[in-house]
């Protein structure tokens, strides 16, 4: 099992997509926990993580290695009892590199993750509240045109009397608190740590 | 001094010559689209509206400096890059590589494609010889291209580029030098035949040396890459168009940039405030080798401020620039929809209070 897992780690630890996809495949393969292989891929994430906020890593080496996890998760296929749901979109473009990142580290975190997409919409927001009853919705704009949007969604979510069913995070690069308190998001994260900060600290809320 | 153009204030500002005022630059595909009165569909289709749109901007909002502002998707159409036309946008909903699984044969099959090839390429380029010929001679026109890693990013996908660089450097860059550096020279003296007479400089998007982008070593290979792009350009041209820097992201590398290809730059144009480069830095630094370009932040006070609040955003720029070094004002990219009108007029008013030179 060791052999098995330290294969794993070599491989995801050194942004490796195909030799980590068959260290993951021979790992199941070899009876290794589900569980200890999803905590290996996340191990090798999170150091990822830590190297850019080290400033060793730049958001390439982010996104390969995101891209890894979520191919190793997928394999995996874990099964358990989430801490919370989470809905996440981005609204108005097509930008999904920072939302894909946060949704990885929400499903890491063990909340269980919808993901709208992107070109999103405040009717699809409404409407996924309405449908999946998350706890939270996570929303992201990344270019200015759509920066009304998420005011928008809000809003929408006050008139249709959905608004107290779910908190609301805001993020985005070029996003700020202050915009955030200005157009009522609960919450307002600058990067992943954050967003899995506020997150976590919403969901006490609700619960 | 007598009031100068802005045609005039522009090029004497690229040229570190004495105007009256310090110039402002900005334009926006979106603002310009709700002027034009029309669906963003007809907007992006129609050349006569597209110019139309653009050219009651610069009447209305009074830039010295603008462009022909519409998406940046159309050259990429021959790649079969699919966009979807909304009323706020036109955004991708297709590019070529996966967003799950990478795969190297995208970048190796690549082949070289017309970038005119695409209904909207002919659309576009008759709306900037329309711009051109109707406000060419009051203001200063120009357009934002890409180099030859960031075309392909947006051909392939900006996320996809980005993750498929570390897992295959070679096939991505191999791909530029085999296919993207011939696409991206064509593609801009085609856009720069398309401006004339006007055209002084190539306003190139640097966003791809944003500090925390890409590695440094892979920087390294991009600058070469742009390099050989400026070598080709200049010989297809026949003549030397010096770069303007478009660093719209929020770390700009300004010290590589202007190390690797400072011999190539007419005018360093960056975001701030917004990004993390001081706008004071950059003067002190390189206000002696370039025209600087910044001071208006387009995401916080022009957005989400008020009147008063640009007119200190720009009070304070001015303050640091101005007589330090050839100063115009802007905003590092194109403003969005949503800002408010009286902040945008803000600017021509804060600018004719402190951006006076004496004569």
């Amino acid at each position: 099992m060791e052999e098995c897992l330290q294969a794993v780690v070599e491989a995801s630890s050194s942004l490796r997509f195909f030799e980590t996809e068959e260290a993951v495949k021979r790992a199941l393969e070899a009876g290794v926990p589900r569980w200890n292989v999803v905590q290996t891929l996340l191990d090798s994430f999170h150091e990822a993580l830590e190297k850019y906020e080290e400033g060793q890593f730049c958001i390439a080496h982010i996104t390969a290695a995101s891209s890894i996890f979520e191919m190793g998760y997928e394999l995996v296929k874990l099964k358990v009892k989430p801490k919370g749901k989470v809905i996440i979109g981005t609204l108005g473009s097509s930008h999904y590199l920072g939302k894909d990142i946060i949704r990885l580290l929400f499903l890491a975190d063990g909340f269980e993750v919808l993901d709208l997409g992107e070109i999103v919409l405040p009717e699809d927001v409404v409407e996924a509240v309405r449908r999946e009853k998350p706890d939270i919705v996570a929303l992201s704009v990344m270019i200015l045109e759509f920066f009304p949007l998420p005011e928008g969604a809000i809003k929408l979510l006050e008139a249709t009397g959905l608004r107290e069913r779910a908190k609301v995070i805001v993020g985005g690069a070029v996003t700020s608190e202050r915009w955030a308190k200005q157009i009522g998001a609960d919450a307002w994260a600058p990067d992943g740590p954050g967003a899995i900060r506020e997150v976590n600290r919403l969901l006490k809320g609700v619960q | 001094m007598a009031e100068m153009t802005g045609l005039e204030r522009a090029l004497c500002y690229l040229r570190g010559e004495k105007l009256d005022k310090i110039p402002i630059w900005h334009q926006s595909g979106t603002i310009a689209r709700t002027l034009s009165g029309v669906s963003m569909r007809q907007f992006a289709f129609d050349a006569e509206k597209l110019a139309l749109g653009n050219i009651r901007y610069i009447e209305k909002y009074k830039p010295d400096i603008s462009g022909v502002s519409t998406d940046m998707w159309w050259a990429f159409e021959p790649y079969g890059v699919e966009v979807e036309i909304t009323e706020r946008a036109i955004i991708p909903r297709k590019t070529l590589a996966d967003r799950r699984r990478p795969d190297p044969r995208i970048y190796e099959e690549l082949e070289y494609r017309d970038p005119f090839a695409g209904e909207r390429a002919q659309v576009n380029l008759k709306a900037c010889h329309i711009v051109s010929q109707e406000v060419g001679n009051k203001v200063f026109l120009r357009s934002g291209w890409y180099g030859p890693v960031a075309n392909l990013a947006l051909i392939v996908g900006v996320k996809e580029l980005l993750r498929d660089v570390v897992f295959f450097p070679e096939a991505v860059f191999k791909a530029v030098e085999r296919v993207m550096i011939d696409w991206t020279v064509d593609f801009i003296v085609g856009c720069c035949e398309a401006m004339k007479p006007n055209l002084t400089n190539i306003c190139w998007a640097m966003t791809t040396f944003d500090r925390e982008l890409l590695p440094r070593e892979f920087n390294e290979e991009v600058a070469q890459l742009e390099l050989e792009a400026f070598k080709r350009i200049r010989e297809k041209l026949g003549r030397h168009l010096p770069v303007t820097t478009h660093i719209c992201g929020p770390r700009p590398d300004l010290d590589f940039i202007t190390g690797k290809l400072g011999e190539h730059i007419g005018e360093l144009q960056f975001w701030w405030p917004g990004s993390d480069y001081p706008l004071e830095e950059a003067v002190s630094k390189f206000g002696d080798r370039f025209p600087i370009m910044a001071g208006i932040d387009q995401t916080q006070t022009i957005l989400m401020g008020t009147p008063d609040e640009v007119e200190a955003m720009v009070k304070t720029s001015v303050e640091i620039a101005k007589d330090r070094c050839s100063f115009a004002l802007g905003p590092g990219c194109d403003l969005g929809l949503g800002i408010p009108e009286e902040n945008i007029l803000a600017l021509v008013e804060a600018r004719d209070k402190y951006g006076v030179y004496k004569s």
